[in-house]
């Protein structure tokens, strides 16, 4: 082998083969590389590294899954301004209607009911759009949680001093979805408890809110390459919304409802 | 010898015009999630591939670079005319370092010192014919075998063909650490690929 070359010139070697000298670099370089084996060599070794990396090295593109999923949110984004300026307004005549409406209808006592049941069908699809936004905007930076636990025990004490109501927070993580956090959220005019559970690399984001669900089987959805299902339990309606592929969300949900309720910590 | 360097000259020219096309420019006002969508999604490879080189895990990866696109998103109203390649890069470099660095305090890996890895450079002379006929595993584990500051220049160099001023923007050292990282990491790929090229001879 040929003893390694002690000229400035062999640090430009690289640029050379890169392509990043200016002509007169190059010129001055390539007249040295042309006397100088060591140098020469080095350059073929460049090469030879090159030649094989291009052939057989692992590209690694974006898997399409990915791209279908940037896709969808880069569009989403587009919707989440005007769903915002759209919701309050819905919200507001769905209150003004239901005000005006529960006044009759407890004037003359009858079709509570019915007033609930249709209250409930009309906004269900702005409340859908509206819980995917707002899994969306938790998966950005820093707003994914309020208050970073594992253990259920905190969580749900954190709830009781900032929600009038105490969803369930079922500990999951022996089946493998362990508890990452928790936050205050905003939806569709509720005030809304989010619990944020993990898979994997995965998120689980399980929205809840005072109100009426069916209380049969939870309904399935399908929105902006997430799934989404929501259920109802004592008097509280809950959307869990994640990435993660139908068998092992139903799985999570299965569990979520039917883990025992938490015994009040220190409430009513 | 010199066919292959005016080739890959060409090669990187190239890449310089793609690069200063999609930085044109746009008219249209205010920056729009189609502007983003036009401008961003054609980086996603690239995007995808520094990050699963810089992480060595696909979901990860794949994760990395959905945030990544999400902060980029928000931020997007700061990007002019610049290039949009080395601004996005830049942000999911970013990403990925977070989450190494969330690994490293679980993991407490050796972090990067430019003078220690450096002096460690001197290998077997390198034996190019085995260079040559290395395989994919093994040319995939020496890459993953690189500290993260050769390994992400030397992936934005040979596989996306960027130039030495693109590679410190997105990495945000000097062109001359540029070139000094790529060497090392040349001359320790050459050294690994020849190593295992004879155990396999053997």
């Amino acid at each position: 082998m040929t003893a390694p070359c002690q000229s400035d010139e062999r640090a430009m070697l690289h640029a050379l083969a890169d392509g990043e000298l200016s002509q007169a670099e190059r010129e001055r370089v390539e007249a040295h590389v042309a006397e100088c084996a060591s140098c020469r060599s080095e350059l073929d070794g460049i090469d030879a590294l090159h030649a094989a990396v291009e052939e057989r090295l692992p590209r690694h593109d974006a898997p399409a899954e990915l791209r279908a999923r940037v896709k969808s949110m880069v569009r989403h984004a587009d919707d989440a301004p005007r769903l915002r300026a759209t919701v309050p307004r819905w919200q507001m005549r769905a209150w003004r209607w239901g005000a005006i409406a529960a006044t009759a209808l407890l004037a003359v006592a009858v079709g509570h009911g019915l007033y609930l049941r249709a209250r409930l069908i009309a906004p269900q699809e702005v409340a859908l759009q509206e819980v995917v936004s707002n899994h969306v905007r938790a998966l950005m930076p820093g707003h994914l949680y309020d208050v970073q636990s594992t253990d259920e025990h905190n969580v749900k004490p954190w709830f009781a001093g900032r929600l009038d109501f105490s969803p369930d927070v079922p500990d999951l993580s022996a089946a493998g979805f362990p508890l990452l956090g928790a936050r205050v959220d905003y939806v569709t005019s509720h005030p809304a408890a989010a619990l944020v559970y993990g898979r994997r690399h995965h998120v689980i984001n399980v929205l809840s809110w005072r109100g009426q669900a069916p209380s049969g089987s939870p309904e399935e959805f399908d929105r902006n390459g997430y799934h989404v299902v929501r259920w109802g339990r004592d008097g509280t309606v809950y959307w869990a919304t994640s990435d993660l592929a139908w068998p092992e969300l139903r799985e999570f949900v299965r569990l979520f409802r039917a883990a025992p309720p938490a015994p009040e910590p220190g409430g009513p | 010898m010199r066919v292959p360097f005016a080739a890959r000259r060409r090669a990187q020219t190239d890449a310089g015009e793609r690069s200063a096309d999609d930085a044109s420019p746009r008219t249209r006002a205010p920056a729009s999630a189609s502007d983003f969508e036009s401008r961003a999604l054609p980086h996603l490879d690239a995007a995808y591939r520094l990050a699963r080189y810089l992480l060595g895990d696909d979901a990860d990866a794949a994760d990395a670079v959905q945030e990544a696109y999400l902060r980029a998103l928000r931020a997007f109203d700061q990007l002019r005319a610049d290039d949009a390649r080395a601004w996005l890069l830049t942000i999911v470099r970013h990403t990925c370092y977070t989450a190494l660095a969330a690994r490293r305090s679980r993991d407490t890996e050796e972090s990067f010192d430019e003078d220690v890895h450096s002096s460690t450079d001197a290998g077997d002379s390198p034996d190019d014919e085995l260079i040559r006929r290395a395989t994919r595993e093994s040319l995939e584990r020496a890459v993953a075998a690189l500290p993260a500051e050769y390994r992400e220049a030397f992936v934005l160099r040979e596989v996306d063909g960027m130039s030495y001023k693109e590679i410190a923007t997105i990495t945000r050292v000097p062109i001359g650490t540029v070139m000094s990282r790529l060497a090392r990491a040349r001359t320790r790929l050459r050294s690994a690929l020849t190593r295992e090229g004879e155990e396999h001879v053997r």
